[in-house]
């Protein structure tokens, strides 16, 4: 629950505005009603000095009435407001109404059926200790970074985000019934880059995580002055196909385009793509790979809702899915109506935005040491469509990229351009290290204030893998 | 100081009362129908106005134009005056480096300023430039610009299609057919009946390489409008008066012609008239024919039975779950329902002697309610056609057999139902939803089709065909 100490409404005073705004207005039709609320502090700095430290809060009351839902459009009367006083929220509701009055009549009334719910529940994604964050606790963690960076002649920027954000959700139906959802979470995120003056070394940490207890500031902070050391002078050698190591971070940029191919799942829309066979003319659809083994047996993707690291306690349609399983494609996204026709299932396959990569137990060091000749990767960058079919993108490392020589890492190395399939990663392991929340930009400070009372967070869970033959096409300049 | 600027203000609103009503008189007059070169800024606004007065001038004659004899059609010319002002606005038109952007509007423009060769050489400068898209639809727009002239140039358009038609491509094929359509109905106008013919054999060509997926009654249709005009041309004209249309008489009549002029059985189903209406199959059946009006669930009966005329409207399977997922367009799924349903409605308050049955099947689901068994779907179903859309009548709703795809695709794949078995003839099929059969007093089918009206079709219309067998139904009473 929210701390008293920090102002944020809570459910009960959230439920008193709500009915205070409801009863306003004519009972009649159906009703959302969702007062959503969030409070975080944000810190940014950028060349060894802070830009911006601050303290942020939002309220949104937002109301929409549907007068017709005809056809394959939505049609209704919103207002928003960021008021709760009484004229305020009298104001919304008299809007509302007014509007919906006129356009009822221009529009027949239509069958609306709802969607069900299910009673499945989440984890909690709330920390205490991310809603109570404040900036004193931040800015030590920034001047101690900046103190040490620019003692080294490097200069570092980033930003630290905290955020907490609570809603509740009213919606009554056409026959009066009314339901009532609560929803809370947290976010934080850290992000530090930290640069040689001279632009001769570059390296980047972050990491998102809904309990900041969970993201170490100060060691991610001299992980990055460590890490940018290390780059510094990097020499060039010969582009090919060298046995890799990608930290997590890299991981996730190739697993996020495969998960992206998963998404693309209209078969109509996409003819061809990757995760498709072809049409079957004696049952006029489109075979897919779905049950065929397209990666490593040792791949297990999926999404589990009660994981607080990727799961989400407000989304009543989610539950866990298994995109790969054991190497072999098990589910692939579609959405709720698809589902509903094709499957007559209710429980859609879609967040493939936020998933798990199941790791093994093998740690970076011993990938490390266990290496003849390879390379480092801290980070891939800019992945660009090559081929369809064969999932082939393009893109540049960054941000660390060292050789390996006999069990040890003996020198920076000059970034090089890729050229790179996930597919093809995904069938050359040679070891899978421990899984971990990587960083993932946050898109909104208010994740519980969209269109749909539904939490959408891009939480990704990935370990480092050891890959063999991964192909390098050219080196270049930028560092 | 105040009170001045408020006067002032007041002032200046009240003399700017009768501008605005002025303004709002003079904002929705009709269009110019003289030509005022001055106010044209571009070629496009002066073609415009040609196009309105070639128009009025068409429709200002006292005779129309189809009642004349073919050859006066042909060499029918527009006033002197269209003539001039077309010669006078097209003067701006050089042929040789006019932008070929608009080929055929300045085409067309230049034929009715009687600059046949100015038109012929835009035409020879554009097919210089352009690849002819694959569905050939600048080949069959040149032959129409030339065949919609006044006076007609067949000449041309003959000399054009001689040249060669373009490759046929298989995603086009729907193109093919409606230009073909088109260029077949201007033929017929026209008098060109052999050609008309030819295109029509054309499109049945075209039809049979289509998959079941594309292959819809209407294709069938679009041929049928300009091969049996054809047919009936070699007919006696008193053999045509002395027998009905929707005959087993006229139809084994038509057969023959068609199997003397082209050598073989007829390979375009003339229609299933005649034939007799097999009782449609279901599990579940409603009707609201009750004194109450309320819908009721009632033992299986025989419909279409005599001696009541009945309308069986085949509104399809899942018809009506798709909503979300496709566009607001005339011909497509959702929106060809709620268009059908509307238009049922109507035909059955037009003639209320009529029975209407209508014929539905399970799907799984409907709208975006949760998963529904047989028999609440088929609840759901009657409820929201026969009360939700008032449709008035009994409807029998058929329990769907289906099969599902293996483990992990799991998608469902129906079974064709007994009714969509039954009502087969030949090419016409009930795999798309909306069609009607209409059933006469003696239980024979008069009509078979989809429930649009084409302007191209109009001996198939549904409303021309009901009103026919109402008054054959009346004519058999006074026999």
């Amino acid at each position: 629950m929210p701390s008293k100490d920090k102002k944020i409404f809570n459910e009960n005073e959230a439920k008193v505005i709500i009915e205070e705004a409801v009863s306003h207005m004519m009972p009649e039709g159906r009703l959302f009603v969702r007062l959503a609320n969030w409070l975080g502090t944000g810190q940014s700095w950028a060349r060894n000095r802070a830009s911006m430290s601050s303290d942020q809060r939002e309220i949104t009351l937002f109301m929409s009435k549907p007068y017709s839902h005809r056809v394959d459009q939505w049609r209704d009367i919103r207002a928003v407001t960021n008021q709760t006083d009484i004229e305020s929220l009298k104001g919304i509701g008299q809007h509302v109404d007014f509007y919906y009055k006129i356009w009822k009549e221009k529009y027949p009334p239509d069958l609306i059926v709802s969607k069900p719910e299910s009673d499945e529940k989440g984890a909690e994604v709330w920390a205490n200790k991310t809603f109570d964050r404040n900036v004193t606790e931040n800015a030590a963690a920034v001047e101690e970074l900046t103190r040490l960076s620019e003692a080294a002649n490097l200069m570092s920027s980033g930003y630290i985000e905290t955020t907490g954000c609570t809603a509740l959700h009213y919606s009554r139906d056409e026959w009066g019934r009314v339901e009532w959802q609560w929803g809370q979470v947290t976010q934080a995120q850290c992000s530090v880059t930290v640069r040689e003056a001279r632009g001769n070394g570059s390296a980047w940490t972050g990491l998102t995580s809904f309990d900041v207890d969970r993201i170490d500031i100060r060691s991610i902070s001299t992980m990055a002055l460590d890490r940018c050391r290390k780059t510094l002078d990097p020499v060039r050698i010969e582009p090919g196909r060298y046995q890799v190591i990608m930290e997590p971070q890299a991981t996730a940029t190739f697993m996020n385009l495969f998960m992206e191919v998963l998404e693309r799942a209209d078969p109509e829309q996409r003819k061809g793509g990757p995760m498709l066979l072809g049409h079957d003319k004696s049952i006029n659809r489109w075979r897919s790979k779905l049950g065929l083994k397209i990666v490593d047996e040792r791949i297990n993707i999926f999404h589990d809702p009660a994981d607080p690291m990727v799961g989400s306690h407000v989304a009543p349609l989610h539950r866990r899915v298994d995109f790969v399983k054991n190497g072999i494609l098990t589910s692939m996204a579609s959405d709720y109506l698809d589902r509903l026709n094709e499957i007559s299932d209710i429980y859609p396959a879609f967040p493939t935005s936020s998933y798990t990569l199941q790791g093994g137990d093998v740690s970076i060091n011993d990938m490390i040491s266990s290496s003849k000749r390879a390379l480092l990767v801290a980070r891939f960058t800019q992945p660009e469509i090559v081929d369809v079919p064969s999932m082939l993108y393009s893109g540049f490392t960054r941000d660390g990229l060292w050789l390996i020589e006999n069990g040890e890492i003996t020198k920076s190395v000059r970034n090089f351009r890729w050229t790179e399939s996930p597919l093809f990663i995904m069938n050359n392991i040679e070891q899978i290290g421990v899984e971990q929340q990587v960083f993932d930009p946050v898109t909104s400070r208010n994740p519980l204030g969209g269109s749909f009372f539904s939490l959408s967070l891009n939480n990704v869970v990935v370990p480092p893998l050891k890959v063999n033959d991964f192909s390098f096409t050219s080196t270049i300049d930028a560092i | 100081m105040m009170y001045k600027k408020t006067i002032k203000l007041l002032l200046f609103i009240i003399a700017l009362i009768p501008t605005v009503n002025l303004s709002g008189q003079t904002r929705f007059a009709r269009p110019d129908t003289v030509p005022d070169y001055a106010s044209y800024r571009h070629l496009d606004e002066c073609i415009a106005a040609i196009r309105r007065m070639k128009q009025q001038a068409v429709l200002a004659d006292p005779v129309w134009l189809d009642t004349l004899s073919i050859l006066t059609q042909v060499e029918k010319r527009l006033p002197q005056e269209v003539v001039k002002y077309a010669g006078e606005c097209v003067s701006r038109i050089d042929a040789d480096t006019v932008p070929l952007k608009q080929v055929h509007m300045y085409a067309e423009a230049l034929l009715v300023a009687d600059r046949d060769e100015d038109a012929e050489k835009l035409y020879l400068r554009w097919a210089d430039t352009i690849d002819n898209n694959p569905a050939g639809e600048g080949f069959w727009q040149k032959i129409l610009t030339y065949l919609n002239a006044i006076p007609v140039r067949m000449d041309k358009a003959l000399s054009v299609y001689n040249s060669g038609l373009p490759k046929f491509h298989p995603d086009s094929v729907s193109t093919n057919v409606t230009f073909r359509s088109m260029v077949g109905s201007r033929l017929l106008a026209v008098g060109d009946y052999s050609l008309a013919n030819q295109i029509g054999r054309e499109i049945i060509e075209i039809t049979d390489t289509m998959s079941d997926k594309y292959r819809t009654p209407a294709y069938n249709f679009s041929a049928s409008a300009i091969i049996f005009p054809f047919l009936k041309r070699l007919m006696p004209q008193e053999a045509i008066d002395s027998l009905e249309l929707s005959t087993e008489a006229y139809r084994n009549y038509m057969a023959s012609i068609w199997k003397s002029v082209f050598g073989h059985e007829p390979d375009l189903e003339i229609g299933p008239f005649a034939k007799k209406a097999p009782p449609v199959a279901g599990k579940y059946w409603y009707s609201n024919l009750n004194s109450t009006g309320e819908i009721q669930a009632i033992l299986p009966t025989v419909t279409p039975d005599t001696p009541a005329i009945t309308i069986v409207y085949f509104a399809g399977g899942g018809c009506h779950s798709h909503y979300k997922k496709v566009d607001l367009g005339r011909n497509n799924g959702i929106a060809s329902c709620w268009g059908a349903i509307h238009r049922i409605r109507s035909i059955m308050k037009q003639y209320p002697n009529i029975k209407l049955t209508v014929v539905s099947n399970t799907f799984g689901s409907f709208a975006d309610a949760p998963p529904l068994n047989p028999q609440q779907e088929a609840d759901t179903l009657a409820n929201y056609l026969l009360g939700f859309h008032g449709l008035k009548g009994t409807h029998v709703i058929y329990e769907t057999d289906f099969i599902r795809l293996a483990d992990y695709d799991n998608r469902k794949v129906d079974i064709e139902t007994d009714n969509q078995a039954q009502y087969k003839f030949g090419p016409f099929s009930l795999h798309t939803a909306n069609e009607v059969v209409i059933v006469d007093e003696l239980g024979q089918i008069f009509h078979f089709g989809p429930l649009v009206d084409t302007r191209n079709n109009l001996e198939f219309t549904v409303d021309s065909r009901i009103k026919a067998v109402m008054s054959r139904a009346a004519n058999r009473g006074k026999n």
